[in-house]
């Protein structure tokens, strides 16, 4: 995140309306009507809506029958929880118009907290250990 | 002495100190849930089939209190868009909803959902004493679990006659009063799967008293405490930690609500940013939340 | 929209109540929100710990020499005094039954080896290095006026003080504190001291202790960051930062990530003791021979896996070795800079070096798992990320070498100990590298070499760099210097001492000597490492004289803040960078003009300047005066 702010005095009315832009507390915003700003939000809420619903439903459904396969409604429920958790960062947290300075450090923490996930996982499945629990 | 940046973004990185601060908390709280994630992970996969339960939670509570969570996280938005058009009233009322819906969550966590948990009683059955209390499994015989090719069920659930013989250990005999439907019907088709099945768990098969010996049962039986067994110390953990994180909040946007407020005739400005701030930590919750029902109540 | 109005009027300032009064007593000095007098809080602290850490460890240096035998009459008596029956047994002499005094007991061992590490990493380097320094230090040197947040700053140094008065307390209840090792292993820390009292056992007072303290690094870990990114004064361009701050930016990123997932598996490992669940209790675990305890069942459902504590764990934990070393780095790059007037050779290199590190610090953490049942793909991905690991640690240490070449070196004190640290550091480093491999480190695993390994890293290694610290900065704080006899003094009787200390360990480890026998191997290990248990004795006199040259340091510390030497410039070293443009010692607020910043970190000795130094802030002399190009 760094480079790209090599020249900060020099740089700053080059940024200086970008950022104005993004405060939103600006009378820009005094303009346009309250219903047309928060129209995506309310959007958004009802996607979140349904898909609560639709996880609720999916559930209900046995998809290790009908994919013959294991552990497919885990992940078919974490895609949509997913997706969900996209829709809230990307416009509720507005991670979609977000700094690049914000998402940076943001993509690090995802790819440490995988890392985390995926070498337990790869210490789990590796064979010495796999020990059979015992039943008392 | 004055801080730059406090309200006001910084020109050459666009940005004010709390956001970035905020941001920074976030990230370490995706890394803490991270951590309690791989822990559920761990648990999940180190667990035996029949060991790990399904339906014990309770799906229309579950997914109301998810409804209420997305709720406010709308309204917390919608609150804050009111303050950047400069209408105080408005603000006030969305904020007002945010905090009563964060409120709610809590209660229905606390009044209703852990406490269902804790009169509920649960003990595994030795596989070795299993035959005694086949009844009760349905594991053997032609329409039997086995048979069926599915994991054999050890797990027996009910209300115990008088909670004295479960903590009394010179007693050596539990009579449950009342089991749950997968004991009563242990072979229905209904409870052939019964990770999908979302049980009321207070409505129990009352009459049916089952007498269980003290030595037949793995050493971890009792009420439905983090101690029973790791689902449920996995449910009380994340839960618990997030409903502090929900309580957080809710103090936040009280008094951003009542005494907080007054900033507005101040620096509205800075009030707005407070309430982006707090907004942005308030989605962090619903985002967690989003996981955490899933994984414990559906999946 | 009535208060539309009132919108427009404000925008551009903060309503900050300009308070100019000068704050009391309380405000100043205890519940301060100055990153000066926060830093200094975390600095005193810190040292207080580190001397307690090392006392801890130098009574457990006679247990590892002379086993049970009674300690010295004075020192049985006061130890017995302070820790109790817990820790110390009462020796009766078997013929006349008479007392003879006291000796450290087997479980006093452990308590000791246990809260040694824990006070040394988490209540000493750390505070100090980096809460302490970074605090002090880094505000100063990007030309801020404080910290980013202040009150958090503040609140997380009270976090960390509670974090503090936990542990100390947690020696005075029933059973001493915490025994299973400063890793804090499951299931041994699970089941030790259940026996207690539920909450107030050492086990749970230790798990308590470390979230406060986690908290505490989360908290200043924000604070740092967002100081670094917003904070920098007019012209501090990330080119021209002093790369110290570079290292406690990237150190309170290393904490932000990594420390979340140990306070994740304390909060499991508290469930564990306190609800009783199994996070990390396998199903049928055997204690001292029978199912649990006293012969009882023990009360867990069993099904939790003990090695994810170690993968939490290790998570945080390796991480940590770099926040231990980084700040260390940081002050002995200052130090190098200015004391060889010679600019930092590789600046580019060193902060490429820090992201470098950074980055593969958070996948290398399993290889100190080696020894559980990990299996060969898993070890061979840790091996390779250790490997190249590596590489980023030795382009710094090269580059700290390198900028000696051609300086026209000043051995003071602080120079002394950061030059000392370069080899000590490297010692440390370099052996370091069999052990990344699987096939050694089963073998060196758990012996004494591991213990040297790692103290060459931060005892010679870092904490020489906080001294250096130490000796470098107090004239800014105090406004006096210290004294530089002494100061030699205690460098030479530490560098010789702590030689003596660690090298022969590396020997030992390499015979086999495991790391945790309590009286040093006499009891059993005989006949196997027989020869090299004489070496107990002689360590231990090199722990006690280590101990010994301390005082030096600390009567330094306390005689120069009233008499040594007042400071006849703000800038005593002659340094570059802004830390030495505020008055001495610099006021609430640290600059007493506004502060624009014309250059790189370590202009010193440049081609056709008038002195072998050339400040940040000093303008370029060709150009236009200072507020034309402040403001272009």
């Amino acid at each position: 995140m760094a480079e790209q702010h090599t020249h900060a005095p020099e740089s700053k009315d080059g940024h200086v309306h970008a950022a104005e832009a993004h405060s939103h507390g600006s009378d820009a915003h005094g303009h346009g009507s309250y219903l047309h700003h928060v129209r995506p939000y309310l959007i958004v809420g009802v996607a979140l809506f349904v898909f609560t619903v639709v996880t609720v439903g999916l559930s209900y459904v046995d998809f290790d029958h009908i994919f013959g396969s294991h552990g497919m409604n885990m992940k078919i429920g974490l895609a949509v929880a997913t997706f969900k958790v996209c829709l809230v960062g990307a416009w509720f947290m507005h991670l979609k118009s977000e700094k690049r300075s914000i998402w940076i450090p943001l993509l690090f923490t995802f790819f440490f907290c995988l890392g985390l996930f995926v070498l337990c996982l790869l210490a789990y499945f590796n064979p010495i250990m796999t020990t059979g629990h015992t039943h008392h | 002495m004055e801080i730059p940046y406090t309200v006001r973004p910084r020109p050459d990185t666009g940005l004010a100190n709390p956001k970035l601060g905020i941001w920074l908390f976030i990230a370490s709280e995706v890394m803490l849930f991270g951590g309690l994630f791989a822990g559920y992970i761990f648990m999940r996969l180190g667990a035996e089939p029949w060991m790990w339960p399904h339906g014990w939670l309770n799906v229309p509570v579950g997914t109301f209190n998810t409804f209420v969570l997305i709720f406010s996280s709308v309204t917390v938005i919608l609150s804050w868009e009111a303050l950047k058009m400069r209408n105080f009233k408005a603000y006030k009322w969305w904020l007002f909803l945010t905090w009563v819906c964060g409120l709610l969550f809590l209660i229905i966590k606390l009044s209703y959902e852990w406490p269902n948990k804790f009169n509920h009683f649960g003990a595994y059955i030795k596989k070795e004493a299993a035959e005694k209390y086949e009844e009760y499994l349905g594991n053997e015989g032609e329409d039997g679990r086995l048979a069926r090719g599915q994991a054999p069920r050890l797990f027996i659930s009910g209300h115990p006659k008088a909670w004295s013989d479960v903590k009394d250990p010179s007693m050596d005999k539990i009579v449950l009063a009342a089991i749950d439907d997968e004991n009563h019907t242990p072979k229905s088709a209904e409870n052939d799967r019964a990770h999908f099945i979302p049980r009321d768990m207070v409505h129990l098969h009352e009459g049916h008293e089952v007498v269980l010996d003290k030595k037949d049962l793995v050493n971890g039986f009792g009420p439905f405490y983090p101690r029973l067994n790791t689902y449920l110390a996995c449910y009380f953990m994340i839960t618990g930690l997030h409903g502090l994180h929900v309580l957080g909040g809710v103090i936040v946007f009280i008094f951003f609500w009542g005494p907080g407020s007054k900033l507005y005739k101040t620096n509205p400005e800075q009030l707005c940013n407070r309430i982006e701030v707090a907004g942005l930590f308030w989605h962090l919750v619903d985002l967690i939340w989003i996981f955490v029902f899933p994984i414990f109540y559906l999946l | 929209m009535a208060h539309a109005a009132a919108a427009h009027t404000e925008h551009g300032h903060d309503d900050h109540a300009h308070d100019h009064h000068e704050p009391g007593f309380w405000r100043k000095w205890v519940f301060s929100t100055d990153h000066k007098m926060i830093g200094i809080q975390y600095i005193v602290t810190g040292l207080a710990f580190l001397f307690f850490g090392f006392g801890l460890m130098m009574v457990m240096r006679w247990s590892i020499a002379h086993g049970s035998d009674v300690l010295p009459g004075f020192w049985g008596n006061l130890l017995h005094g302070i820790f109790g029956d817990a820790v110390f047994d009462k020796a009766v002499d078997p013929s006349t039954k008479a007392m003879v005094g006291y000796s450290l007991s087997t479980q006093g061992y452990n308590v000791f080896g246990a809260m040694h590490g824990t006070i040394m990493v988490f209540f000493g380097i750390v505070p100090i290095a980096f809460a302490g320094f970074g605090n002090f230090v880094m505000p100063l040197q990007i030309g801020a006026v404080d910290m980013a947040f202040p009150r958090l700053n503040m609140a997380s140094f009270w976090s960390f003080f509670i974090s503090c008065v936990i542990m100390v307390w947690s020696f005075f209840v029933e059973g001493s504190a915490a025994k299973s090792g400063w890793t804090n292993y499951p299931p041994l820390a699970g089941i030790a001291d259940q026996s207690h009292h539920a909450v107030l056992n050492g086990g749970t007072l230790w798990l308590l202790g470390m979230v406060f303290n986690i908290t505490s690094s989360l908290l200043g870990a924000v604070n740092f960051i967002t100081t670094f990114v917003q904070l920098r004064a007019p012209g501090m361009t990330w080119g021209r930062l002093p790369f110290f701050c570079w290292a406690q930016f990237i150190t309170a990123y290393l904490l932000l990530l990594a420390f979340p997932p140990l306070e994740s598996a304390a909060i499991m490992n508290l469930f564990d003791r306190v609800f009783g669940s199994s996070f990390f209790m396998p199903t049928g675990l055997v204690v001292n021979g029978a199912v649990g305890p006293d012969g009882q069942p023990l009360l867990f459902s069993g099904g939790g896996s003990p090695v994810l504590w170690q993968h939490l764990f290790w998570f945080l934990a390796h991480p940590e070795v770099y926040v231990l070393i980084l700040p260390g780095i940081g002050m002995v790059t200052e130090i190098i800079a200015c004391n060889s007037r010679k600019p930092i050779w590789g600046y580019k290199a060193m902060v490429g070096g820090l992201f470098t590190l950074a980055f593969l610090s958070f996948i290398v953490w399993a290889h100190h798992m080696y020894m559980t049942d990990m299996g060969p793909k898993v070890a061979a991905f840790f091996q390779t990320t250790t490997i190249l690991i590596s590489v980023p640690s030795v382009i710094l240490l090269t580059a700290l070498l390198l900028s000696l070449w051609g300086g026209s070196l000043r051995f003071n004190t602080p120079m002394l100990f950061a030059a000392a640290f370069l080899p000590m550091f490297g010692i440390g480093g370099l052996t370091g590298i069999p052990l990344a491999f699987n096939a050694v480190d089963l073998y060196m695993h758990d012996t004494y070499y591991i213990i040297a390994h790692f103290h060459y890293v931060v005892a010679p290694g870092t904490i020489f760099a906080i001294f250096a610290g130490v000796y470098h900065w107090y004239p800014k704080a105090c406004g006096r210097m210290m004294n530089e006899t002494l100061g030699k003094l205690h460098f030479w009787g530490s560098l010789v001492a702590i030689n003596c200390l660690f090298m022969p360990m590396f020997m030992q480890g390499m015979a086999g000597v495991h790391r945790r026998w309590w009286d040093g191997g006499k009891s059993a290990y005989e006949a196997t490492v027989g020869p090299w248990l004489d070496w107990n004795l002689k360590i231990s006199y090199a722990a006690w004289a280590l101990g010994a040259v301390q005082l030096i340091f600390v009567f330094n510390f306390c005689w120069s803040m009233i008499r040594g030497k007042k400071v006849t410039s703000d800038n005593p070293w002659q340094a570059t960078t802004l830390e030495w443009d505020t008055p001495t010692p610099p006021p609430h607020g640290n600059f007493i003009k506004p502060i624009t910043v014309y250059r790189g970190p370590y202009e010193y000795s440049v081609p056709g300047e008038d002195k072998d130094y050339t400040p940040q802030s000093e303008p370029p002399r060709d150009s236009k005066p200072l507020e034309a190009k402040a403001h272009a």
